[in-house]
């Protein structure tokens, strides 16, 4: 399982798309684990220079509702400001988030691109509370 | 695991009370041999919790090249009536009116065979391709608006197509009834680069011929002659329709609360017909779905261009002409047979046609007579087909068809048995010329990743519920 600066994960695949399955301590590290996963699924951060900062604010109604949107705001930002994420801080207050994001400008015909993510789903979405720290599961749409 | 009747030889019955909550039986289309398949993962189930929304009538159907997906099934089609029923994002999927074109031309495959490297190598450098692509169009945020809401008609008013083609497009290219404030900014910064582009994935653009020819009369209706080469369009509407798909299973998460609908799975969240939400919903998805027929229609532009100039070949634009262009990732308004009743439906197809048959006023005039052609794409190796549709697939599947080969293999997967290969070499001995922008691309779309395509479209003739009509072989292949 690979180490994450923020919790494990592992990458699952079902017949047309992919997914995650992180693990972490807190909710916050939860949340940047599973940004840092998402992102291994679509670049190879191999090299990247952090040269552009992004932040931002979420609120929903629910952890779960909260956590699509997040990933689902950092597939806008990726294809929208051509920008790969690979640092993250989150801040969480109930299902308020903020959250400030480093990037390395790329192109679409950079290398450094392996993948593509259309959206965080979800079906069979689970973040479950246990002893040893909390555990997410999320398909995503590729 | 799901409960199963065998109907017949390519008809099985997932029966009400599989799972809790069903409000019509499933309908599934495969023979043995796919059902063995088709049992390995969990699509099954989710033919049956399509079953349980609202309005939901006859049956939750799956053509044969069903698989996995999210919510709904790919491969799945459900029918809910209007009066009573619901509209679900999660039945159409992110790729709204992801879809195919096919074009035709007079060329003999012999007088390509000295050119098929260039022209191949020319569509790859003129169409934008891959993860992220852009820049084929320069568009403001006016004229982005403008071409959701006119479609196919944008394009061809901006010089980008003929008459002919909006003719030969599903509701000629334009479903009305789209507003502009449906759809978030969110979207628009998503779609504003994007118009022209192929995108990646299993998106191509394929030159072809025609290798064999089933039915002369419906052939010769849709121009489709045997050894002329054709080029098939496979994409959708990119991240504009991503982002609105992502933007309203948000709001369909809300109304499952609101309305008192419960789903058994978060992704097939829906609102009411009537509701705010499912009318928010449908005019941004038509909104999506214009983008979609737009965007192919600037790639046939492109195509035409390419064509034109291909170095050493006396190729003419006016000589590719569109066949047909279809959805297969939509909700239509459609009338159907309730029970001997006619009723308006909202039907959902993802990962699934339309397929009306001669005399229904779905069908383009031109080819009411005959019906619609059905452009069922294979793999990058072996074939596409023509079909049309029948009678009793009006009767019995809301007038639907498969839509390709259907995924068989995942990604990972792929990529093993692609392992130590060159996909690239393979396909060159076969003859088949390559251009692709991603570095795994090839390994994930290798043929073995998906059905046969002749099992595939065998279910349908066989069942009776499409025709088959022309055979094509794949000589080129653009992916992203």
């Amino acid at each position: 399982m690979p180490h994450t600066p923020y919790g494990r994960y592992t990458q699952f695949d079902t017949t047309a798309d992919m997914g995650i399955d992180v693990e972490s301590d807190t909710i916050e590290h939860l949340f940047e684990a599973a940004a840092f996963a998402m992102f291994d699924l679509m670049i190879d951060s191999t090299g990247l220079i952090s040269d552009r900062r992004f932040a931002i604010q979420l609120e929903s109604d629910a952890i779960e509702d909260l956590l699509i949107d997040w990933l689902n705001e950092l597939i806008f930002l990726s294809e929208t400001r051509r920008a790969a994420c690979f640092r993250f801080q989150v801040t969480l207050d109930g299902c308020k988030l903020r959250a400030s994001v480093e990037a390395a400008s790329i192109d679409s015909d950079s290398t450094n691109r392996i993948g593509m993510i259309k959206a965080a789903t979800y079906h069979g979405l689970k973040i479950v509370r246990s002893d040893a720290g909390l555990r997410l599961h999320v398909l995503f749409d590729v | 695991m799901i409960r199963l009747n065998r109907l017949d030889g390519f008809r099985w019955e997932i029966p009400r009370g599989s799972i809790p909550g069903m409000r019509v039986p499933g309908l599934v289309l495969a023979d043995d041999a796919m059902m063995t398949t088709i049992r390995r993962d969990e699509s099954l189930r989710q033919v049956a919790q399509a079953a349980t929304l609202p309005g939901a009538t006859r049956a939750s159907i799956a053509m044969p090249d069903i698989h996995f997906g999210y919510g709904f099934p790919i491969g799945g089609v459900l029918a809910s009536r209007i009066d009573s029923g619901v509209v679900s994002p999660g039945g159409v999927g992110f790729d709204i009116n992801c879809g195919v074109r096919l074009l035709r031309t007079s060329t003999h495959i012999d007088d390509l065979s000295d050119h098929l490297s260039d022209l191949v190598n020319l569509l790859f450098r003129h169409i934008p391709t891959g993860v992220g692509s852009s820049g084929a169009l320069r568009l403001d945020r006016k004229q982005l608006q403008r071409v959701v809401l006119n479609g196919s008609r944008w394009a061809v008013d901006a010089g980008f197509g003929t008459h002919e083609d909006l003719d030969r497009t599903e509701d000629t290219g334009c479903l009305q009834g789209c507003r502009i404030d449906s759809i978030s900014d969110h979207a628009f910064e998503r779609g504003i680069e994007q118009l022209g582009t192929l995108g990646s994935g299993n998106h191509f653009i394929e030159v072809q011929y025609v290798e064999e020819v089933f039915d002369p009369v419906l052939a010769a209706a849709f121009g489709l002659e045997t050894n002329r080469i054709t080029f098939m369009i496979h994409t959708g509407s990119r991240g504009f329709g991503h982002q609105i798909c992502t933007d309203y299973l948000r709001v369909m998460g809300d109304c499952l609360r609101k309305y008192g609908i419960s789903t058994p799975d978060r992704q097939l969240a829906c609102a009411p017909f009537d509701s705010k939400e499912g009318q928010s919903y449908l005019s941004a998805m038509r909104g999506a779905a214009n983008f979609a027929w737009a965007n192919r229609q600037c790639i046939t532009h492109r195509i035409r261009e390419v064509w034109e100039r291909l170095p050493g070949h006396p190729g003419c634009a006016d000589d590719i002409r569109t066949v047909y262009d279809l959805a297969h990732n939509i909700i239509k308004i459609e009338d159907h047979d309730d029970d001997g009743h006619p009723a308006a439906f909202a039907v959902h197809r993802k990962g699934a046609t339309r397929a009306f048959t001669a005399g229904s006023a779905y069908v383009p005039e031109s080819y009411r007579p005959y019906g619609q052609p059905v452009i069922v794409p294979g793999d990058m190796a072996r074939a596409s087909y023509v079909l049309c549709g029948t009678k009793a697939a009006e009767t019995e599947v809301f007038a639907s068809s498969c839509h390709g080969a259907g995924r068989l293999l995942s990604r990972k997967a792929a990529m093993k048995a692609a392992r130590g290969r060159s996909i690239a070499g393979e396909l060159n001995a076969r003859g088949i010329r390559i251009a692709a922008k991603g570095k795994d691309t090839l390994a994930e779309e290798m043929p073995e990743a998906y059905k046969p395509i002749e099992q595939v479209v065998g279910v349908m003739i066989r069942s009776g519920l499409a025709n088959p009509v022309a055979r094509l072989r794949p000589l080129g292949v653009i992916k992203g």
